[in-house]
Formats: structure tokens, C-alpha cells, sequence
């Protein structure tokens, strides 16, 4: 039995440092091979997959679908920018002002908006989103306007200036993973599990004394955090908004990001924000026809496999862990 | 005071549009549970077959109107099974949802690609202006809240008082029973996105003379949407008032402001959330 528990335990860090082994080869061979124009891609990449963990937060966890991500990446990105550009507080101390400035407005929509079940909470954020790209493309004190909002400092941390888009790979692949990291956890916690409980039947969670209406708030919160720290970095990383990277189509990309991987899977949103930025990349040809594959590609998802790639994965092993144990117990019985 | 008329009439033939594309949200989430986030879409494919049918086919009266009946007809259905039929039993609850925001895409990109990016024009429907001392209306606004309030009291009595109405609502709140009592539940549910179809459908043609034909028609749902919540999404009044109310919140703000309309309604929206989470016309309280 000891040694049975071992071995698991020997194959899991095994599989782990194969995975380990792997992300850092794939970053090796990258950063000695790419130019800055691959850099450009992959870093916007990797700040959506900060967003598309928020939405991961929301729609997985949570089963709220919200198109808002946006307007708190907008609400981080404005913020940060202000600071640091107009009143000169340090880019590092903006952005935490900024995360916590978009925070509150989001626990403040929170209150209203949680109230709404379902679909028509999807609805109402829809809107909201649509409010915050109008005041985004037409408030000039704050926003610039249509003109947009350009020469954002750089980002200091610590005395290192992001001036190169290397470093800021580097930067962000240590954000990416922290982030992982914390949804991993914020699911293992008290309110990860209740949110799941919300999430499969409100009814049997109220019965079980889960404070639903907080909940929710609070994830909302957590959520826009997410949002805001992406929206924050590409402020600093592009020195440069417009309220177009702000849209509601941005939001539907989120989604399809994080159906794609698989909605209730950190390694899912990952992988899926990777791919969505990453093939209209390689299909340059098919530029005009994209959001037209989109629309394709979210039916035939929703058709063919709803819990995404990592959900395909999970029934592959499933499948493989039975047969071995059906293996196991022909043998136990021949024996 | 010739403004304050102008708005009012403005704003009371744009709600009419989106109480009839509200009403198309309530009747599906009572005939099978969902929202239809591609009903914008609909309403804008609408616009474009007509324009197909009267501008390039050089239809007469009545022959477009029988072939947008077929045309809007085939619509619906195919809709339903391509869209809703397949994932009607996916153990997500929101795939359903979730696809109707992919046919959005597409339909919106098809009728990109057929009919090009620029703007269409349709004529008006009845051509010419009314006169009334200062005040001059269009007589497509007037076109507009004819075929409202005929569409609106039509779909009304259907739902609220015919005996069809309730069949058409049977499956959703029980789809085993009204199977067994009967109810050919396929039918009813594919009857109903017909009619959809058709309301969003013939909306979109009449809407298409004063806001030309293009994508951003698919914009109208948001607001419509914003109107079935504020009215109260339980009840088919309560939409339908709802929506009124923000066509005309629309007109009035253009006192105000020009960019900042949508924030206007939306900000009517959180204002009613806060105060009536269960909208304003809502007949019970609570949940």
C-alpha cells in the first residue's frame, strides 16, 4: 500500500517537472529566436491571459458570465496612466492605486449588478461595457478621447526600467504565473467552494448557510483586480490607449479564450488565450474572415466539446484510469 | 414646445422597436428558457433582405411582403436547429446562451461579406412628411407606431389570453408533461421562433429608412434588453412599458447630450436595479 502511495507520488512530481522542463524550454528557444515583432504578439498574449484568468474567476468558478473584464482593464489602464502621467506618482505605486480604484467601482457596480441572475447579469454587463467604452472613446479630460491617450511612462520596479519588450516578457511570465498560481489557490479556499456550490445550485448553497449575495460581490472583486492589472500593464507596456482595445469584442474574445481551454481551468485559460492571440497570427490570409471563424468556431465549441480542450484531456484520462483499474481487478479476481 | 412633441413622437416610435424586440426576448425565454443574444442581429438581417428584396429584386408591395414572410420564416427554423437544437441538452446550462452570442458573430459577418461594409439606403415605407404647424414628423415614425402597436397588442393577446399562448409557453415549465398532454413541443418551440423572426424582421425593414442599413442596427438590442429590465423582465407589460420608457429616455436626453445617450438609458438601468431589482412594472415583489 506504502509503496503503491509513493509511487503516485514519484509520478506526480515526475509529471510536474516534465511540465516544468517543457515551459522552460519552449521560453529558451523563444527568447534566443525571437524578434521584437514575435515579442509584440506573445507579451499581449500573456497580459490576456491575466484577463482571461478574471473571466475563468467569473464563468468557471462562479458561473456568472460577465463581458465587463473590459471596462475594468480600461478602468486599470486610465487610472495608472493618469497617475503616473499627470499627478507623477512612481508607475509602480499607479498601478497598485489603479488596481484599487477599479476595485472599488467594481465592488460598487458589484451591489447592483450581482443581483441579477443568470443571463441577465450577462445582459447587464453588456451594457456596462458598452457605457465604459462610450465614456472611454468620449471623455477627454481623462481618457483623451478619441486622439487617445499617449507617452505613458515607462514602468520602474525596483529601480529596473521596462524599456525593452524582452524584459517585459520576462516580467510578465513571472505576472502569468503568480496570477495561475492565486486562482489555483482562491479554488482550494472557503470561497472558491462556495462559489462552486452557487454555481451547480444556489438553492442547495443558501441551504447550506453560503452567504450568496457576498459571495458574489467578492469574486466580482477579485475579478475586476484580474482585469485591472491587465488593462494596468498594457497601459505601461504600449505607453500608449485608445479606447479601442477597450471594445465589446475584446470581451467575447475573453470568452472564446476561455471556452476553448476550458472554462473551469486555469491551465484551460492559459492555453486558450494563447491560441486565440496566436492563430489569426499564422492565418494572416484569413484576416477578414476572423470574426466570422470566431462566430464558427463558438457554436461548433459549444456543439462538439462545451468543456473545451482540457475538458477533452480530463475524459482521455478518465478513460484511460478505468480501463486500468478494470485491468487491476480482472487481475485481482484471476489471482 | 414643437421639440418637446417632435421627441416625444420620436422617442414613442423607437420604444415601439424596442418593446417589439423585448417582447422577442421574453417570448423565447418562455418558450424555451434562454436568452437570444443574436436577436440584434435578426432585427439587422431584417433590414437586409428587404433591402435585397425591394432594391435589387425590384419587388412590388405585396410580393415582398409574402417572400419576407418565407425568407424570415426559413430564418427562424434554421435558426432553431442550428443554434438551439444541438445543445439543448448540454450538461452546461449556458451553452445554449453562449451559442446564440457565436450566431451573432456570424450572422453579422455574413451580412457583412454579402452586402459590403458601406451603409444601404431603403426607402421610406409611406413617403412624405406630416405637417402640423412647426412640427414636422416623418411618416415612417408614424408607419413605425402603427405596426407597433398592432405587432405589440397582437403578440399581447396571443400570450396572455388565447389558449395557443399557453401551449406555446407549455414546454419550458414542464417539457415531459406537456409532451405526454400531447403538445407537439417541436412545433410550438420552432411557432415561436418564427415569430420572432417575423416581429424582428419586419422591424428591422421599417427602422432601415431613417437609420440607412448597416451592422450597427444590431446595436437596437442592448437597449431593448436594457428596457425588458428596467420594465420588469417577468411580464410581457412590464417589457413592453419598460422599453417605451427607454425610447423615450433616448429622445429627451438628445436635450442634453449627444455621445453620451447609451449612458443615459444605462445609467436609467443601474438607477433601477438599485432602487427595483424586479423592475419597476413588475406585478410581485421579491423573488
Amino acid at each position: 500500500m506504502a509503496s503503491n502511495k509513493n509511487r503516485e507520488i514519484l509520478i506526480k512530481t515526475g509529471w510536474t517537472a516534465l511540465k516544468v522542463a517543457l515551459v522552460a524550454v519552449v521560453v529558451i528557444v523563444f527568447t534566443s529566436k525571437a524578434n521584437n515583432y514575435y515579442f509584440t504578439i506573445v507579451n499581449s498574449a500573456l497580459i490576456y491571459v491575466i484577463a482571461a484568468l478574471s473571466l475563468s474567476l467569473l464563468l468557471g468558478m462562479g458561473g456568472m458570465m460577465s463581458f465587463a473584464t473590459v471596462t475594468f482593464m480600461g478602468i486599470g489602464a486610465y487610472a495608472t496612466a493618469n497617475l503616473s502621467k499627470v499627478l507623477h506618482v512612481p508607475t509602480s505605486l499607479s498601478i497598485l492605486l489603479a488596481v484599487l480604484i477599479s476595485a472599488l467601482i467594481a465592488f460598487l457596480i458589484a451591489i447592483l449588478l450581482t443581483r441579477l441572475k443568470g443571463s441577465y447579469f450577462a445582459f447587464a454587463s453588456i451594457g456596462l461595457a458598452q457605457i465604459s467604452y462610450a465614456i472611454f472613446l468620449n471623455f477627454k479630460p481623462l481618457t483623451g478621447g478619441p486622439n487617445g491617450f499617449s507617452n505613458v511612462p515607462k514602468l520602474i520596479i525596483a529601480g529596473i526600467e521596462f524599456d525593452n519588450l524582452k524584459k517585459w516578457f520576462y516580467l510578465l511570465l513571472i505576472i502569468v504565473f503568480l496570477a495561475a498560481l492565486s486562482l489555483e489557490r482562491i479554488r482550494r479556499t472557503t470561497l472558491g467552494r462556495s462559489l462552486a456550490a452557487i454555481r451547480d445550485n444556489e438553492i442547495a448553497a443558501q441551504s447550506l448557510g453560503i452567504d450568496i449575495y457576498s459571495t458574489k460581490i467578492i469574486t466580482f472583486v477579485i475579478a475586476s483586480v484580474y482585469g485591472s492589472i491587465a488593462g494596468a500593464l498594457i497601459a505601461h507596456m504600449n505607453t500608449y490607449l485608445s479606447a479601442y482595445l477597450f471594445t465589446f469584442d475584446i470581451s467575447v474574445s475573453f470568452l472564446i479564450m476561455v471556452m476553448l481551454g476550458g472554462v473551469n481551468s486555469t491551465t484551460g485559460a492559459i492555453l486558450g488565450a494563447l491560441l486565440v492571440t496566436l492563430i489569426p497570427e499564422w492565418f494572416r490570409v484569413l484576416q477578414s474572415y476572423m470574426k466570422l471563424i470566431y462566430g464558427i468556431s463558438i457554436v461548433a465549441l459549444m456543439i462538439f466539446m462545451p468543456s473545451g480542450l482540457t475538458g477533452i484531456i480530463d475524459s482521455i484520462k478518465y478513460k484511460v484510469d478505468m480501463e486500468k483499474k478494470k485491468k487491476r481487478n480482472k487481475d485481482y479476481s484471476n489471482g | 414646445m414643437t421639440t418637446f412633441i417632435h421627441f416625444t413622437i420620436v422617442g414613442l416610435a423607437m420604444g415601439m422597436i424596442y418593446a417589439i424586440m423585448s417582447l422577442g426576448f421574453v417570448l423565447l425565454v418562455r418558450s424555451i428558457g434562454i436568452l437570444n443574444f443574436a436577436q440584434g442581429d435578426l432585427f439587422m438581417l431584417g433590414a437586409y433582405i428587404s433591402y435585397s428584396l425591394i432594391m435589387q429584386l425590384n419587388l412590388s408591395p405585396i410580393a415582398y411582403i409574402i417572400s419576407a414572410i418565407i425568407a424570415f420564416a426559413i430564418i427562424g427554423v434554421v435558426f432553431m436547429y442550428v443554434i438551439w437544437w444541438p445543445v439543448k441538452k448540454s450538461y452546461w446550462p449556458q451553452a445554449p446562451i453562449v451559442c446564440t452570442i457565436g450566431a451573432s458573430y456570424i450572422i453579422s459577418e455574413a451580412c457583412r461579406l454579402i452586402w459590403g461594409n458601406a451603409p444601404l439606403i431603403i426607402p421610406s415605407t409611406i413617403k412624405g412628411s406630416i405637417n402640423i404647424g412647426a412640427l414636422t414628423i416623418s411618416n415612417q415614425y408614424i408607419a413605425i407606431l402603427i405596426y407597433g402597436v398592432l405587432v405589440i397588442s397582437a403578440i399581447y393577446l396571443l400570450y396572455e389570453k388565447a389558449y395557443l399562448g399557453l401551449i406555446l409557453q407549455s414546454a419550458t415549465q414542464d417539457y415531459m408533461a406537456a409532451t405526454i398532454l400531447g403538445v407537439p413541443v417541436n412545433l410550438t418551440i420552432a411557432i415561436t421562433y418564427v415569430l420572432i423572426t417575423l416581429m424582428l424582421g419586419f422591424s428591422g425593414y421599417l427602422v432601415a429608412p431613417l437609420f440607412f442599413v448597416s451592422q450597427n442596427l444590431a446595436g437596437f438590442q442592448v437597449k431593448s434588453f436594457a428596457g425588458a429590465i428596467i420594465g420588469g423582465f417577468g411580464s410581457l407589460k412590464g417589457a413592453i412599458l419598460g422599453s417605451i420608457m427607454v425610447g423615450l429616455i433616448e429622445s429627451y436626453s438628445a436635450y442634453f447630450t449627444s455621445v453620451y445617450k447609451d449612458a443615459f438609458i444605462f445609467g436609467t438601468l443601474l438607477i433601477v436595479l438599485a432602487v427595483r431589482p424586479n423592475g419597476l412594472f413588475s406585478e410581485k415583489n421579491g423573488k
